[in-house]
């Protein structure tokens, strides 16, 4: 994101935290106009195996100082 | 406007609700190349144990994804949401994130009408199999088990029969559309004796549900169940092994993954030539064994086409032993100069080349072990295809043709490609599950690598 605008998609990211420290440093968190439900029609287990559609709803939010990682780099 | 309902319980959505609903979308797109893929399911199911019935559901669904490509780049999104509205927000949404979407560097245009072999795999006494068949079906089932395992007290059975009914459709905005609609049953059951220590399993599989027998399969779970009671142990080691049907078909479909020409030609599969390219034309397979996909055959009635509508065909992997195909997906058939295959399973597929029954198989074993099936399978060596698993439900030890006690079951580890190179004998191509024709095979040399606890 850049000036508040989506501009590109990015490949090789990874985010890493404490649990506690992440959510804690969320400032922002989105409301009923920005609630998507997302989810799976194909969510599978079982022998034998057995499908279910899963949903999984929620609302974007704002995290502070994250570590992102850059999974392609070698050490 | 809403999709019209079907008429009937046991119907899938028709070829023309298909067209009209995949123009429909299509008409929302105002992208270079927009694909419109549905898929109308009625699936019911049916879990019990004890004897009792423990869960009973069924879900109706019709999915849309739209799959939108702008100059190279491409992304789908999917809704099970009809209206117009939500149609129209899954368009949009699908071409905000192709412009979004990094350039695809393998991404082959949409592809325009096509011709389809003409497959018939929709059974209507399957899409009608309801909540009251079921029940009617297991209840049987579980008399057949109870009657069969009375010998060791009160058997105990459990479950699952499932039956579904499916109508997918292809459509993009050069012109194609595909439609296909097939049914499909499956129904297992597992005995376990009052002791804990026999535990049987049975199970059959078809497009169509006429041709599974619940009385048989309780009869044959219970049987199982009776004469593995109290399991002796053999040390782990590599002993001939008679695999029932059922059991061949757990392994067999792993192949798929070795099938992909792409694997092979990159050096990752158990076809790959070592020095580069593929091994077709080489012996990889005991030449007896003619392994094929065809979603024509009466056996199989597989999908006549795969996700982007390509058609599927006949396709022979292994004749006679000799590798004859693999499967290209249609980027890298272009690459390579050759024709595009789809995925190789898409047409089901089919181990022939023996006409023996599995009591043959045993009769013609002077030692070895009997596996009813196998559990928790997992890869471990692409290479090799070699896969770890469990034997479960009724591993016996046959000596001089005839089983004569009941073993603790094995922790094993096999190649399903290697194993075709071991064979002593192969049985008559039997249908295990929707899609599938597998032999029982006896195996020189199974490796069963330790002992399991499990029953």
């Amino acid at each position: 994101m850049r000036d508040g605008k989506i501009v590109g998609m990015l490949k090789d990211v990874a985010y890493q935290a404490n649990t506690l420290t992440f959510w804690k440093s969320m400032d922002l968190i989105g409301g009923k106009g920005s609630y998507w439900m997302g989810g799976a029609f194909n969510d599978g287990k079982g022998e034998p195996s057995q499908i279910n559609s899963v949903s999984h709803g929620c609302v974007p939010a704002r995290f502070r100082n994250v570590n992102i990682l850059n999974t392609a780099r070698s050490a | 406007m809403q999709a019209t309902p079907p008429p009937n319980a046991s119907q899938v959505l028709s070829r023309d609700e298909a067209r009209t609903l995949t123009t429909r979308v299509l008409s929302f797109s105002t992208a270079d190349q927009t694909r419109v893929n549905v898929t109308h399911e009625r699936t019911g199911n049916t879990r019990f144990a004890d004897g009792g019935i423990t869960t009973s559901g069924g879900t109706i669904d019709t999915t849309v994804t739209v799959t939108v490509t702008v100059g190279r780049r491409r992304a789908s999104a999917s809704t099970n949401v009809l209206d117009d509205a939500s149609l129209k927000r899954t368009v949009d949404l699908a071409s905000r994130l192709a412009r979004l979407a990094p350039e695809d560097p393998e991404l082959m245009p949409e592809l325009g009408p096509q011709t389809y072999p003409a497959v018939d795999a929709f059974v209507e006494g399957t899409a009608e199999l309801d909540a009251e068949a079921r029940a009617e079906a297991i209840g049987r089932a579980v008399s057949a088990a109870t009657a069969a395992g009375k010998s060791a007290g009160d058997i105990f059975a459990a479950g699952y029969l499932e039956a579904n009914a499916r109508a997918i459709a292809v459509a993009t905005s050069k012109g194609l559309f595909a439609y296909h609609r097939t049914t499909d049953a499956d129904f297992s059951v597992t005995a376990r004796t009052p002791d804990g220590t026999g535990s049987g399993w049975a199970h059959a599989g078809a497009r169509d549900w006429g041709a599974v027998d619940p009385v048989a399969i309780g009869r044959v779970a219970a049987q199982k169940a009776v004469a593995s009671r109290s399991p002796q142990e053999i040390a782990p080691g590599l002993y001939t092994a008679v695999l029932e049907p059922q059991a061949v078909t757990d392994l067999i479909p792993l192949l798929a993954g070795a099938l992909s020409a792409r694997s092979a030609d990159e050096g990752r599969s158990a076809f790959s030539k070592s020095g580069g390219g593929t091994r077709i034309g080489e012996k990889v397979a005991d030449e007896r064994v003619t392994l094929y996909s065809d979603p024509t055959d009466s056996g199989l009635r597989g999908q006549p086409f795969d996700f982007e509508g390509l058609p599927v065909r006949r396709m022979v992997w292994i004749e006679k032993g000799i590798l004859r195909n693999l499967a290209y997906t249609r980027f890298w058939a272009e690459k390579q100069g050759k024709q595009p295959t789809g995925p190789a399973l898409a047409g089901g597929l089919a181990l022939v080349g023996g006409t023996k029954s599995t009591e043959e198989l045993i009769a013609g074993c002077s030692r070895g072990v009997l596996v009813t099936h196998f559990f928790y399978i997992r890869a471990l060596d692409p290479r090799t295809v070699l896969q770890t698993g469990l034997t479960r439900d009724g591993a016996f030890l046959i000596e001089n043709g005839r089983i004569t006690r009941p073993l603790k079951n094995f922790r094993w580890n096999e190649s399903p490609l290697l194993m075709l190179n071991r064979l002593e004998d192969i049985g008559r191509p039997e249908p295990t599950a929707a899609g599938r024709l597998m032999p029982a095979l006896r195996v020189r040399d199974f490796n069963f690598t330790s002992l399991s606890d499990a029953v």
